[in-house]
């Protein structure tokens, strides 16, 4: 059964494969086709899937896909492009944020939704705030810093 | 040199300006290629350069730097240098991507092959130019008269249609490293912005027209083989089915969430399997696996009998748990056969013994394989990359002709991966009253191969071998004492096997060597009432080695004084570690000093901050480098402090992120790097020489805290409070 729903401030339709599917693979598969969202645990543990629904961050791999008909999903393709970056993906680049990539999807999702709700965040109330989204890399220190890079861009 | 350019002319036809350097005879230390031709620099009618190499760039760096020194050495823009991502059909063969070695081992050919590109076009814009050639400099891409700049002459327009092939010339002039511009400074990775919308070339994004989705059913238990596959119990699942080849079970799916629910649903039936030793006796089971050889690192006087005339003696056993590489992103592969030939793509950090794996194993001529490598999530050595690519392939053969994506769930990452293995050492030491170390004995056991391939999941289940052996070497390394001591004796036992097939895992051995000789160092400066760094630095002539635990104390304010601490109360003890590497005995040196804070009620263990001090020779990317310390500070603190492998039986238990913890944000401490500079000495590598300090530095914290002695690793709050018990 189709289902329809806001990504990324289009409206779009497409079939979960059944009533237990999670968001992320409908967002993935074709014709979707999104990269931002990502598999890490399929558990809700690590946070790579991340996305906003109706602005506030979710694991998409623990949302059911049916749940979000009528609702506003945005990936990290709706915060901006390569051309024109989001603030808060340009401060990742700047800081360097990352090394390979694979986690800050969620990174910067949950930070979209975070300073929205705190634009002034410490570095203390970062680090709690990023605490259930998982880098093996190591990257953490400069995802605190384009975090607070992030939020000041976005206070202007 | 011939039949070696009419090949790379055949792989990169069209105009161009190209240098070919042999690089065999000492290319690779870990991995000797097959092949003769081993690198490649092509400039292209527009101007831009090429770097060609099967050294992968997977988040460390390696790309950025080699450009930064092609491009100094070309007097290019660094925008105006790629690394296209290695591909067998394409790229050279420079062997596995491993050991911190890519700089050390390429980067002076890269700059040598850039040195005779460079000569080539300035003899050729002096006779654009009508000059003589030392008339003319190169600047910016471009070839210009020293007297007169505004006349020159793009890297482009000297090339023009024509084709040039160049021998390596040992003698073209190195630029200076005074002169440097684009070198030696921080340069940001130019894949970043990409990654950060979405986009950019990654393995997991990558989408095959009318691809099929798999899922493996991997044995629950080590050695467990399938005794009935009950096909019939994903019947309702549509558009699924069974594929079997072996012992290979896998559901392939038309949608990627059915392959999903197929793989939970279907009902296998499996046999006993092997027997591992219990997590409880896996370390004495190593010392009991037959011995395959044992390596003497070093033997200089009588250590037993120096040990037994010491006043003051010590003896001590330290344990090193069985890790898993844990990448955020589970492996995945993608392949299709297609016209008898098989195409791989996937995240391997060695592409070419990839190849050579899966053609052994399907029976395939190596030049029917293509392997293509793709960034990919954080993988830290040898992880599952090489095992899905290896199924993968196996079910592209039998779905052929239509692409298959492999996807990997996360517990089939925690459960098949291969692992880290359980390390175990056995010191004895004796210490003068003065504070001298007067003998030392070291015995450890690490496994071994005498192959450098780890046998794929896809070879056992197939039964078909690949070459590799279900283990890894090169665990050895820097079980040594580093110090100057009169009578020293090391000893490391190469087991034949311990269970999970030992992978190399960053830092392989010497991280765990390094935790038992930089605790005991730590040992015995206590037994002698010794400064932990005064104690070092006394034994220790090397003047660059005197310079990074200096450099490390320095910055971490050291108060010296002998360890432990003596003046706290309360629950809570603060004590500050060193610990001290020369990777390999031959390269990087590296220091850190790592700060505690310890919970003596209930035994949490908090690292609050890292000075770390590194000494990798020429700096090509100070930024680079620092990336790099920072992340191997974090990841080490977390192996050193949570991370356990958990079974029971022959099956794995910690198969999530529940069950197998990763340090997060709010653990994090604050790191400070302090990288020295050699501009006149070798480049080395520094993807993992710090990690080898870690867990020494933070037990040798630990113990200043609070007088107990941490032996076993990882520090989880059961083993702190049972130390501080026995304190």
């Amino acid at each position: 059964m189709s289902i329809r729903f806001t990504l990324n401030g289009r409206p779009v339709q497409a079939t979960p494969a059944d009533a237990q599917m999670p968001l992320l693979y409908l967002l993935r598969e074709e014709p979707l086709a999104l990269n931002g969202p990502r598999f890490g645990c399929g558990l809700g543990q690590c946070g790579a899937c991340t996305v906003l629904i109706d602005g506030t961050a979710m694991r998409s791999c623990q949302i059911a896909a049916e749940t979000v008909a009528g609702r506003a999903v945005v990936t990290l393709e709706g915060l901006g492009t390569q051309a024109a970056p989001h603030p808060i993906q340009a401060a990742f680049a700047a800081e360097g944020a990352g090394q390979c990539g694979y986690c800050t999807n969620g990174m910067m999702m949950q930070t979209a939704d975070f300073l929205a709700r705190n634009r002034r965040p410490t570095e203390e109330q970062i680090r709690e705030e990023l605490a259930r989204n998982l880098c093996r890399c190591g990257a953490h220190p400069r995802i605190i810093r384009a975090v607070q890079r992030a939020a000041t861009a976005m206070n202007g | 040199m011939n039949a070696m350019l009419s090949r790379r002319a055949a792989l990169l036809a069209g105009a161009g300006l190209f240098v070919a350097f042999d690089a065999r005879a000492q290319t690779n230390l870990i991995n000797p290629p097959v092949v003769g031709v081993d690198g490649l620099l092509a400039i292209g009618t527009d101007g831009t350069c090429e770097v060609l190499t099967s050294k992968t760039e997977f988040g460390q760096g390696i790309d950025v730097a080699l450009s930064q020194i092609v491009a100094e050495e070309l007097d290019l823009p660094l925008s105006a240098v790629r690394m296209p991502h290695a591909d067998t059909a394409r790229s050279p063969d420079h062997g596995v991507t491993a050991g911190s070695l890519t700089l050390q081992i390429i980067g002076p050919r890269m700059r040598q092959a850039a040195a005779t590109a460079r000569l080539a076009l300035v003899r050729m814009g002096a006779q654009r130019l009508n000059v003589a050639v030392d008339a003319v400099e190169t600047h910016n891409g471009q070839v210009r008269l020293r007297a007169e700049p505004a006349r020159a002459i793009g890297y482009g327009a000297l090339i023009g249609g024509r084709r040039f092939e160049l021998p390596l010339d040992a003698q073209a002039p190195i630029k200076p490293h005074a002169q440097w511009r684009v070198a030696g400074r921080d340069a940001p990775r130019p894949d970043l912005l990409a990654k950060m919308t979405g986009g950019g070339d990654y393995l997991h994004n990558l989408r095959l027209p009318n691809m099929l989705h798999a899922r493996v059913i991997h044995p629950p238990g080590i050695g467990q083989k399938p005794v009935a596959v009950d096909a019939a119990s994903i019947g309702s699942i549509a558009n699924t089915r069974v594929v079997r080849r072996g012992d290979l079970v896998a559901v392939v799916a038309e949608r990627e969430w059915l392959a999903v629910q197929a793989q939970r649903s279907l009902k296998v039936v499996w046999d006993e399997g092997g027997r591992i030793p219990a997590m409880a006796d896996v370390y004495q089971a190593a010392r009991d696996a037959p011995v395959v050889r044992a390596d003497t690192l070093v033997n200089r006087g009588d250590a037993a009998a120096a040990i037994a005339a010491s006043p003051h003696k010590r003896a001590a056993t330290y344990t090193y748990a069985v890790q898993s590489h844990a990448t955020i992103g589970p492996s995945c592969a993608l392949a299709q056969f297609e016209d008898g030939l098989l195409t791989v793509h996937s995240g391997s950090q060695a592409p070419f013994d990839l190849r050579g794996q899966i053609a052994t194993m399907l029976g395939l001529a190596v030049e029917k394989v293509r392997v293509i490598y793709h960034p990919s999530s954080g993988c830290f050595g040898r992880n599952g990359l090489e095992d899905a690519a290896s199924e993968c392939a196996v079910l592209a053969m039998e779905l052929a002709p239509r692409p298959v994506r492999l996807q990997w769930m996360r517990h089939d990452e925690m459960a098949n991966e291969p692992k880290g293995p359980p390390t175990i050492m056995m010191l004895a030491g004796g210490v003068s009253n003065e504070g001298r170390m007067l003998g030392w004995q070291g015995e450890g056991w690490v496994p071994h191969s005498t192959v450098v391939l780890v046998q794929t999941t896809a070879s056992a289940l197939v039964g078909a071998a690949d070459g590799g052996q279900p283990g890894s070497g090169n665990w050895h390394a820097n079980a040594n004492p580093p110090y100057d001591i009169p009578a020293a004796k090391a000893v490391m036992h190469r087991v034949a096997n311990t269970p999970f097939r030992p992978s190399w895992i960053r830092t392989p051995g010497r991280l765990q060597n390094c935790f038992a000789v930089e605790s005991f160092t730590d040992e015995l400066a206590a037994a002698a009432g010794q400064d932990p760094v005064a104690f070092r630095l006394a034994h220790m002539a090397d003047p660059r080695a005197r310079a990074v635990i200096e450099g490390a104390a320095q910055a971490a304010n050291w108060d010296g004084r002998p360890s432990p601490r003596r003046d706290q109360s309360g629950d809570i003890r603060l004590g500050r570690g060193i610990a001290y590497i020369r990777y390999d005995n031959v390269r990087t040196y590296a220091a850190a000093v790592m700060a505690v804070a310890v919970n003596t009620r209930n035994g949490q263990i908090r690292v609050t901050d890292c000075w770390a001090a590194q000494d990798c020779g020429q700096v090509i990317n100070p930024d680079g480098i620092r990336l790099q310390v920072e992340g191997q500070v974090i990841q080490t603190i977390s192996r050193t402090l949570l991370e356990e492998i958990q079974w029971e039986g022959n099956r794995i238990t910690s198969l999530d992120w529940s069950t197998y913890k990763l340090l997060e944000f709010p653990e994090v401490p604050a790191i400070q790097t302090t990288i020295i500079d050699r501009p006149d000495q070798p480049m080395w590598g520094a993807g993992e020489m710090v990690t080898s300090v870690i867990s020494a530095a933070v037990g040798n914290a630990v113990f200043d805290a609070t007088g107990a002695r941490l032996r076993h690793a990882p520090f989880t709050p059961e083993r702190m409070l049972a130390a501080l018990a026995s304190v």
